[in-house]
């Protein structure tokens, strides 16, 4: 059966944006509730910082994988990286490449939290919080790039 | 499945990839070389990437604590390099398979030449074919 390349790399984008909105929301998410949590809801924090993590690992290796696919649709008129949208582009790249190394020790961090919660849980929060506000700093770099590459003027 | 695994396969795979792309784009001729991929090929063989290298992560901690436990995390990189190697030549062999897999099935019944069934005759068949020219004839052939 044939597919349509069209289709399918509707889907592969559509896969892509998924991944992003899944990752970046889930960040946005446990900022919030480590934010302003009280004292009963701490260790409810950690939990849902530990199922966040399980879902970011998931998301990126989707976003890697779809990313490439997306690459891929543009063939050999994919722009070089001496234009303005190639200069962004590995801009981008570099952004998401920081992001996945900071973002193994983050996850270390959690699972440390969450083995040694019940101690000083108040405490711990007060790291998700500095934790995933860098995360979501980071990821709305990228995404400001990811929107400019895709409605940006491209030359 | 385990919190520190599913990370620590996954930074792997990812960086791994991003690395490579990283590279190949700011060198140039990424765009062709992904435009001549099949776009399942691609996508299939992120995908055993990383379950390869899930399954030697998994291995590679096995039965250590690297939350808890200084003394295992002393002994995770010779773990890591060994089970690194063996996810290398496990891809390694994959990439193999499916170069060999893809050739069969994009090559034509016809495309399989014997040598001589050339025209016109190529070096390889000039210099295997029963019928070889003389020297005397290609000389001819080349300065007409």
């Amino acid at each position: 059966m044939e597919v349509d390349p069209n289709v399918l790399h509707v889907a592969i984008r559509w896969l892509h944006v998924a991944a992003m909105a899944t990752a970046f929301g889930g960040a946005v998410t446990v900022l919030a509730l480590a934010t302003r949590p009280s004292v009963a809801s701490a260790s409810a924090v950690v939990a849902v910082a530990v199922r966040y993590e399980w879902i970011f690992w998931a998301a990126a290796g989707v976003l890697a994988m779809t990313g490439i696919g997306n690459l891929a649709a543009f063939g050999a008129a994919l722009l070089g990286p001496s234009t303005d949208w190639g200069a962004t582009f590995l801009l981008k790249l570099g952004s998401v490449l920081v992001l996945v190394l900071l973002s193994l020790p983050r996850t270390l961090a959690v699972a440390r939290i969450s083995a040694a919660v019940g101690g000083d849980a108040h405490g711990s929060v007060t790291t998700l919080r500095n934790l995933y506000g860098a995360t979501t700093a980071l990821f709305t770099v990228i995404l400001a790039l990811a929107v400019w590459l895709a409605h940006g003027v491209a030359g | 499945m385990k919190l520190v695994t599913w990370s620590l396969a996954t930074f792997h795979a990812t960086a791994f990839v991003l690395v490579i792309v990283l590279f190949g784009y700011s060198g140039g001729g990424l765009g062709g070389a992904l435009g001549g991929l099949n776009t399942f090929v691609g996508l299939g063989l992120f995908l055993a990437l990383w379950a390869t290298t899930y399954l030697t992560t998994s291995r590679a901690l096995r039965g250590l604590d690297l939350i808890g436990s200084a003394r295992d995390r002393g002994m995770y990189p010779r773990r890591a390099l060994r089970w690194g190697a063996a996810n290398g030549m496990t891809f390694l062999a994959i990439l193999g398979i499916v170069a060999i897999v893809t050739a069969i099935g994009t090559t034509r019944p016809g495309q399989v030449a014997s040598p001589g069934s050339c025209s016109p005759p190529c070096s390889s068949c000039r210099s295997r074919s029963p019928f070889r020219l003389s020297s005397a004839r290609r000389s001819a052939r080349s300065s007409a």
